[in-house]
């Protein structure tokens, strides 16, 4: 048959014989408008296509005889639908009821003083656990903050040191200062007090003088009465 | 115009498959279903040629549908995801069938009826009742009788109108692929079908019927 042959038109402008596959997709509209008009002129034409073209007309049109009777809808589809978290439910049921029968089980078939000697031991354990959790976690701040501290005391003395000396030096100079003109100041007082010693020395001897002269000085003889 | 304006106000396949994968919506799910159960009804029926496995098929591959809702990409399309499961189902239960040493035509009573029969229209007079219930009987078993890859081809494009690109998508071959399949399926039916065909009004249709019948399961 002429099913493998390729479907491209020939050198004189003739068309070649579609194959199969292209005859399905004409046989069941799915080629373009004008493929499908090539190929019709090529089916009126050519013999052999066309006794092929009605065998398989032929078939597909008896697939028609069979038919199906209407379906009815499920009920069972639409409440598994409508339900669709009911197997997990009943999963967790099932796994509920295990554990609560465990649990009851458990509590009858174990002795009591032995489970609460368990829970006091497991209560001290997680007791201490905890305190040494917390002292690591004290010590370990501490040992932060201690850190921090130290080196936030370190900053302030060398900050107060540097503000000492500068303090320091300012006051020398000002003290110099002082210290100068304290003794431009003395150099004066001593040179007035010399006037005033040479002054004074001056004066003494002039009243030594004076009473010298005092001393001296003699009433005069009282003429003639 | 109309079946525009409805798609506009009606969420497709894949935004309610969303729903179902995202949020379990039990009524998301119960859309699909009864968008999509007559035509994986029919896909099954004419898959295995029984209606009452045809039915229970359908209702697992809904089942298992909801179960791989996880793993289906909202990137492809819905109904690929559906036609692929429901395919699978009817080839594992055509296995079976075949592993427990049954003939697909076992069920089938003298007539060539399995428990449904090939439906005909009731205003049709009881001779041409019976004649189109023969008639339809021979064609499921020519169906059945053809090669499962040739099978899934014919009815996906013949019964359930799918593009040829679309049966390609879903069996995962090329389109070329399902083109040669489905003019080699005709031609082989073409030979099974010959008598109906050759139609004469005047032959004893229930011996020719019971004489095919007879033939087809020496053939399985």
């Amino acid at each position: 048959m002429q099913s493998q042959e390729t479907n491209t038109r020939t050198a004189g402008g003739a068309l070649k014989h579609p194959d199969a596959t292209e005859w399905m997709a004409f046989l069941y509209a799915e080629l373009a408008p004008a493929r499908r008009c090539e190929m019709e002129r090529h089916l009126a034409h050519c013999a052999d296509c066309s006794a092929q073209m009605q065998t398989w007309r032929a078939s597909s049109r008896i697939l028609n005889e069979w038919r199906l009777p209407a379906i009815r809808r499920s009920p069972s589809i639409v409440r598994a639908a409508s339900r669709p978290w009911w197997p997990a439910l009943k999963w967790a049921m099932a796994a509920a009821l295990v554990l609560v029968l465990g649990f009851a089980l458990g509590r009858q078939t174990s002795p009591h003083g032995a489970e609460l000697a368990a829970l006091r031991t497991s209560v001290a354990q997680l007791a201490d656990a905890m305190q040494q959790e917390r002292d690591a976690s004290l010590s370990n701040a501490v040992s932060v903050a201690t850190a921090a501290a130290n080196s936030e005391a370190g900053r302030l003395l060398s900050e107060y040191a540097r503000v000492e000396a500068e303090g320091r030096s300012a006051h020398q100079q000002a003290m110099a200062a002082g210290m100068r003109n304290f003794e431009a100041r003395l150099a004066r007082l001593r040179a007035e007090l010399e006037t005033v010693a040479l002054n004074t020395e001056t004066g003494f001897e002039q009243t030594h003088e004076n009473l010298t002269r005092l001393v001296s000085f003699s009433t005069p003889p009282e003429k003639s009465k | 115009m109309a079946k525009l304006i409805t798609s506009l106000f009606v969420a497709s396949d894949e935004q309610t498959m969303r729903r179902v994968k995202m949020h379990d919506d039990p009524h998301a799910f119960a859309r699909l279903v009864a968008r999509w159960e007559k035509p994986i009804q029919r896909l099954c029926t004419r898959m295995t040629g029984d209606p009452h496995r045809a039915e229970d098929l359908t209702q697992t591959a809904f089942a298992r549908v909801f179960a791989r809702r996880a793993s289906w990409e909202p990137s492809g399309r819905f109904s690929t995801f559906l036609w692929r499961i429901a395919l699978n189902l009817c080839y594992d239960d055509l296995r079976q069938t075949r592993r427990r040493g049954e003939c697909p035509l076992d069920g089938f009573d003298e007539e060539g009826n399995a428990g449904g029969e090939p439906f005909v229209a009731e205003e049709l007079s009881p001779h041409a009742q019976a004649d189109a219930r023969e008639r339809g009987g021979f064609v499921r078993d020519a169906l059945l009788r053809l090669p499962s890859p040739y099978r899934e081809v014919v009815v996906l494009r013949h019964y359930e109108a799918l593009k040829f690109h679309e049966i390609a998508e879903v069996l995962d071959i090329p389109e070329g692929t399902v083109k040669s399949r489905m003019a080699e399926a005709l031609t082989q039916l073409s030979r099974l079908l010959k008598h109906l065909s050759d139609d004469k009004p005047n032959e004893d249709k229930t011996c020719n019927h019971k004489k095919q019948t007879l033939e087809l399961r020496a053939a399985l």
